[in-house]
């Protein structure tokens, strides 16, 4: 399945997330329960399969992580190689002192000022990130794309920490 | 999917939690990191001058298997040499904390935290480990 075509979108990674939420809406629409309560079941089976796939694509091309496996799989490397560990001990270091700084900043006179500054750095290595990966895919260099995934679901993992932390922060108030 | 009663234990209980000074030429540091899951894993060990592992250390952001796995290394380590801390698998620690298939890569990464930190050791004190006289060779 090419979920870039499902969705009538060119197939490359820079997507433009406008296209695609209107392209996702429209889908829907076509695919709406509603328009088939007179359909046989059959035409409703495939309907039902068409919705899963929209939602499932959907879910794929907005995430850039998710969007740019999908992307190495159809130009032919089936599993991506993801290293089981990652030895960048300069990045490592880096996430160890984020997450540590994340940690601490529940005893800071302004946690919630500490957090947005590091939900703002994570933002802007991220996008860094996918511009990277962007350049690759356009130069048709697929190798050392799998690296930069593995980087960016570890600004992933730290993101979701740093809202939930935000979140709990919150809660107490 | 449901911890085991070991697993939960180092998770509730961690020994061994904190750091070293990483500068110190006693201490070496091992820091790994698992991309499936976003989790990092700092390990240190404190060697005397006999080689054996004094007092180890680590700190992990990750799920309840990792921070046991890394938990019951640093347990294991102390008291042994290089040689014998080089030595242990992951396997091992799979086992200890019954760890289901979906899991064994929290232990790999203990694993490669204990190699990665007497590497380190080895580096810093002018000892060629393993990985680097076969670098060397090749």
């Amino acid at each position: 399945m090419n979920f870039f075509e499902l969705f009538g979108l060119p197939v490359i990674f820079d997507v433009d997330m406008v296209s695609l939420k209107q392209r996702f809406h429209k889908l829907q629409q076509a695919t709406h329960p509603d328009k088939f309560v007179l359909a046989t079941d059959q035409e409703r089976r495939v309907a039902m399969q068409k919705v899963t796939q929209v939602n499932e694509g959907f879910q794929i091309l907005k995430n850039p992580i998710l969007r740019a496996q999908h992307l190495l799989q159809i130009k032919g490397i089936e599993n991506p190689p993801q290293a089981k560990t990652i030895n960048d001990p300069q990045f490592l270091l880096q996430q160890m002192t984020w997450r540590e700084s994340l940690e601490d900043s529940r005893s800071q006179s302004d946690p919630f000022a500490v957090i947005a500054n590091l939900l703002d750095e994570i933002s802007k290595e991220t996008v860094k990130l996918e511009t990277v990966i962007n350049d690759y895919f356009k130069d048709d260099q697929l190798e050392p794309v799998a690296e930069i995934i593995s980087k960016l679901q570890f600004f992933h993992k730290l993101k979701q920490e740093a809202e939930s932390i935000e979140a709990d922060l919150e809660d107490q108030l | 999917m449901s911890y085991s009663d070991k697993v939960l234990d180092h998770y509730e209980n961690p020994r061994n939690v904190g750091s070293f000074d990483k500068e110190d030429t006693k201490i070496g540091t091992g820091m790994v990191g698992a991309p499936a899951c976003g989790d990092v894993m700092r390990l240190q060990i404190q060697v005397s001058e006999e080689g054996i592992i004094e007092d180890a250390k680590f700190k992990t952001y990750g799920c309840g298997s990792a921070i046991a796995s890394s938990s019951l290394l640093t347990e294991w380590v102390k008291g042994k040499t290089l040689e014998e801390a080089q030595q242990i698998k992951n396997t091992q620690i799979a086992e200890e904390l019954e760890l289901p298939p979906v899991k064994v890569h929290c232990s790999v990464l203990a694993e490669d935290a204990i190699k990665a930190a007497i590497d380190d050791y080895a580096s810093k004190n002018g000892a060629v480990s393993d990985k680097q006289s076969q670098k060397k060779l090749a």
